[in-house]
């Protein structure tokens, strides 16, 4: 399928699903996260517990997925990616990210967002620089692909709210 | 025209949920039957995408024999939906009945609510009635 039939497909999808205030999620999300910066006091241990949350969510969420969005099955890694980017993203977040980066075997990829809604308010402490802020969504990706037989590694290279660049 | 039961399996082959309405006839005792039927998916799955001419492979909708149909919905993450019915259920697409009951009854009631565990049988009395109600529904009951 095109990239532009399938970026409609997300478009059809996030019409579709419910919606809260972009505000709400990233201020409960910011909460969030702080809490875990208190209780764990340990940025890797405060990103493993964002990833096995999202693990937790992906798991269910992919459900939802396959009931509303009408995607195609795919039929390789690289079909895979395309809806990941356009058509989960778009329908989950509101907003689709960039295939890019793909390793020499095909076996690795990057997806790129020009926005985040999760971490719109976020600048985080140099303190906390080892903290992947958006980490739950790794695990939300592991989860739900998890679920469709694939087994997959998700991390985050790259984040603004970090600060590193 | 009569439906007799339900099953719903998850891809461990759990029973999750099974119904019965019209059911006249019993060989094997409660979970035997449910093996007996998720070992015959089984098989038939693997033939039917053994047999397709995609590489994609392929689940059955639905068989008939002389005496009852079975119509069946697999979902990518492998859950089983399974109905049996008489075999004069009339030629409409029940696996399609099958899905919506997945996309309008699992998703909402069972997925997304909190206290039920994956891999639990279901006893959320919401999705309960709305598979009574979808089932009483379709035209062959």
């Amino acid at each position: 399928m095109s990239k532009a039939s399938l970026s409609k497909l997300g478009d059809a999808a996030f019409e579709r699903t419910d919606k809260v205030s972009a505000e709400l999620l990233a201020l409960t999300y910011g909460s969030f996260v702080r809490q875990l910066l208190i209780d764990y006091e340990d940025a890797e241990e405060v990103n493993a517990q964002l990833a096995k949350m999202g693990h937790n969510i992906g798991v269910r969420l992919v459900d939802d997925f396959l009931a509303k969005s009408n995607a195609p099955p795919c039929a390789s890694f690289a079909d895979t990616a395309d809806i990941v980017a356009n058509v989960a993203f778009k329908m989950f977040l509101g907003v689709p990210a960039l295939v890019g980066s793909w390793s020499s075997d095909r076996r690795t990829f990057s997806l790129v967002f020009s926005d985040n809604p999760l971490a719109e308010f976020t600048e985080l402490p140099e303190k906390w620089g080892g903290v992947w802020y958006s980490n739950v969504l790794c695990g939300v990706i592991k989860g739900a692909l998890e679920m469709v037989q694939m087994e997959v590694d998700a991390r985050f290279v790259r984040c603004t709210s970090a600060g590193r660049t | 025209m009569a439906v007799y039961c339900f099953y719903l399996f998850d891809r461990a082959g759990r029973l999750l949920c099974y119904r019965e309405w019209s059911r006249t006839h019993r060989t094997h005792a409660g979970e035997d039957d449910a093996k007996s039927m998720f070992g015959l998916l089984f098989a038939l799955r693997n033939f039917c995408s053994k047999l397709s001419p995609s590489p994609l492979g392929g689940s059955p909708k639905y068989y008939v024999t002389g005496t009852y149909a079975l119509h069946h919905h697999e979902t990518p993450t492998g859950l089983r939906f399974l109905l049996l019915t008489s075999p004069d259920f009339g030629g409409a697409d029940i696996s399609r009945d099958l899905r919506d009951l997945y996309a309008d009854a699992y998703v909402p009631y069972v997925v997304k609510n909190p206290l039920s565990v994956r891999g639990e049988v279901i006893r959320v009395p919401a999705f309960l009635g709305r598979l009574d109600s979808y089932v009483r529904n379709l035209s062959c009951f």
